[in-house]
């Protein structure tokens, strides 16, 4: 069903017809950016005065592009994602996501995995997968197919009618991330989604879900404050900087594709993230 | 006011594993038999011994016989049975008004604005001492006892049900807003399965409340029912009569735990493996 989207021109900027792209927008070539963040500024309201969250950021995603942003706890990283989910608004600048401008309210065309699963307990796995699809109200049987195609892909074709408490972390993360993907978004945001399992499933995790985007080839916006996974997953990585969290650093990660387990241990791979150790530390 | 029985301490029983599990099992079963059997026997001791005569404190044959002509005989089926009625329409009456007011000021700021004040003042107000009015405005049938009920066991439940959907994870509310889901969507399918929990416990806890609101009203004007067997038994020195209704009503209370207990669980079946959940 993803072939169904009708072509659409690069470079409009009306949000009719970017809304109405939803479904095809990943697959079409364009040369304009998927995600585009400028001078953006968050300031909280406090009670000891305000807080700038995030201060005069900007940042550009492109199609296909799997971009981290790699900073220290409370940098902003959630700040900036909240406003890109449309759950928050900018104080300055601006943030638009296939060309709209983001106003505190979600984009149809992005999906976001969360840092913990945030599944319904009393939904089955297939239930859960099929949140947004309700939640967009479309009908939820023509997505049935695509729903067991996106739990083959992360591994979980036997757990459609489980429950997530009978699943495993690593398990529940995965059916959030066939959550997000479950109505074809262009653009997935990841706030530190592997944060909160153990360092073993991690990696394997990292491993997994460069399989499952080689697939499906959409454009990812990765939250994390680990330097391994940015390094392993990025094609560039965004160094932020601690309060008030601007980008610090662009860098690009040659690392040839598919990368496995064993590029973890390549002397290039320890240079990379000892450089950008050194980032962090400054 | 313990309006939070945590469903959790209970559902924390079916971790334990093997042999442990059964030697709790026994235990529980077997200690409070105990308990119960010697109580009995200070009871009838103490009774014999001080020669507490019938109407202070009755002997455990006569309470018996009353039980026997009562449940056996029949004698005390029609009280049982108008007490049973006025508890059970009250209940039902007072608890979906309870879980739908609650759940619309949990909701509604505007609404709650309104109606707060007001609801605290009547939450402060002694149930109790409003059943004479009760009785003026709805006669001395069944349905001032409907009422009564219906209001004794509304505050326990409702606090319960603004408490349970306030307390919704937050984390939850922003996945369903982030994928455009609309708000009736959200308390559909995240708020009112989220607070199931609590509003099991009101429910639990608002069938002593239903059960108070019965004899109340009884005592305050009836013709028949549990209440109004122990009010007319107190006039006669009746106490074995009194006994046996006191004891009646309280195995109705705990059978009406016991089943609010049971569909809880059925119903509310994340809850008994939350334990092993990976957060």
């Amino acid at each position: 069903m993803s072939s169904t989207g009708s072509f659409h021109p690069t470079g409009v900027s009306d949000v009719a017809a970017a809304d109405s792209a939803v479904v095809g927008a990943s697959l079409l070539p364009r040369s304009d950016p998927v995600l585009k963040v400028n001078a953006l500024s968050v300031v909280y309201a406090s009670s000891r005065g305000p807080i700038k969250a995030v201060a005069d950021l900007t940042l550009s995603l492109h199609q296909g592009e799997f971009v981290s942003v790699l900073g220290p706890s409370g940098c902003g990283k959630s700040t900036l994602l909240g406003v890109l989910a449309g759950l928050q608004v900018a104080t300055k600048g601006s943030a638009a996501v296939f060309d709209r401008p983001m106003m505190g309210r979600p984009h149809p065309n992005v999906g976001v995995v969360f840092q913990r699963p945030t599944l319904l307990p009393w939904l089955s796995v297939l239930d859960n997968i099929l949140i947004p699809i309700e939640a967009m109200r479309r009908r939820k049987s023509d997505y049935l197919d695509r729903a067991h195609e996106l739990l083959r892909l992360v591994a979980l074709e036997k757990y459609a009618s489980h429950y997530p408490a009978e699943l495993s972390g690593g398990m529940q993360q995965r059916v959030g991330l066939a959550r997000a993907m479950i109505h074809s978004p262009g653009l997935i945001l990841m706030d530190e989604p592997f944060a909160a399992l153990d360092a073993m499933t991690r990696e394997r995790m990292s491993v997994e879900l460069q399989e499952i985007l080689r697939e499906s080839g959409q454009s990812v916006l990765f939250i994390t404050h680990s330097i391994p996974e940015a390094v392993f997953l990025s094609d560039r990585v965004l160094m932020m900087s601690a309060s008030p969290g601007r980008i610090i650093k662009d860098v690009a990660i040659d690392l040839p594709r598919p990368r496995v387990t064993a590029t973890m241990a390549q002397s290039e791979f320890a240079e990379i993230c000892g450089a950008l150790r050194k980032l962090y530390i400054q | 006011m313990s309006d939070h029985v945590s469903a959790q301490s209970v559902s924390l029983r079916n971790d334990t594993v093997g042999r442990q599990l059964n030697m709790e099992k026994l235990t529980t079963v077997i200690y409070p038999c105990i308990t119960f059997i010697a109580l009995l026997v200070i009871w009838e001791g103490s009774v014999t011994l001080f020669r507490v005569p019938d109407y202070i404190f009755p002997h455990i044959m006569p309470v018996l016989r009353v039980l026997y002509a009562g449940y056996v005989e029949g004698e005390m089926y029609p009280h049982l049975a108008y007490t049973l009625k006025s508890t059970l329409i009250g209940y039902s009456l007072g608890c979906t008004l309870a879980i739908i007011i609650g759940a619309s000021l949990a909701e509604s700021r505007t609404f709650e604005k309104f109606v707060f004040p007001l609801i605290i003042a009547l939450q402060s107000t002694p149930k109790v001492a409003v059943a004479p009015l009760i009785m003026i405005w709805c006669g001395y049938g069944i349905s001032s006892k409907i009422v009564m009920v219906a209001t004794m066991c509304f505050f326990p439940l409702f606090v319960n049900t603004v408490t349970g959907i306030r307390q919704t994870d937050p984390a939850m509310v922003n996945m369903m807003r982030a994928f455009s889901a609309p708000g009736w969507l959200t308390f559909y399918r995240v708020k009112i399965f989220g607070a199931a929990g609590h509003i099991f416990a009101g429910l639990q806890i608002s069938i002593v409340f239903a059960l108070l609101g019965a004899v109340v009203g009884e005592f305050v004007g009836a013709a028949s029912g549990l209440g109004w067997l122990i009010q007319s038994a107190m006039v006669s020195f009746n106490t074995p009569m009194m006994f046996a209704a006191i004891l009646s009503l309280i195995v109705l209370g705990l059978v009406g735990t016991a089943i609010v207990r049971f569909i809880h669980r059925r119903v509310v079946f994340w809850e008994r493996s939350s334990g092993t959940t990976a957060h």
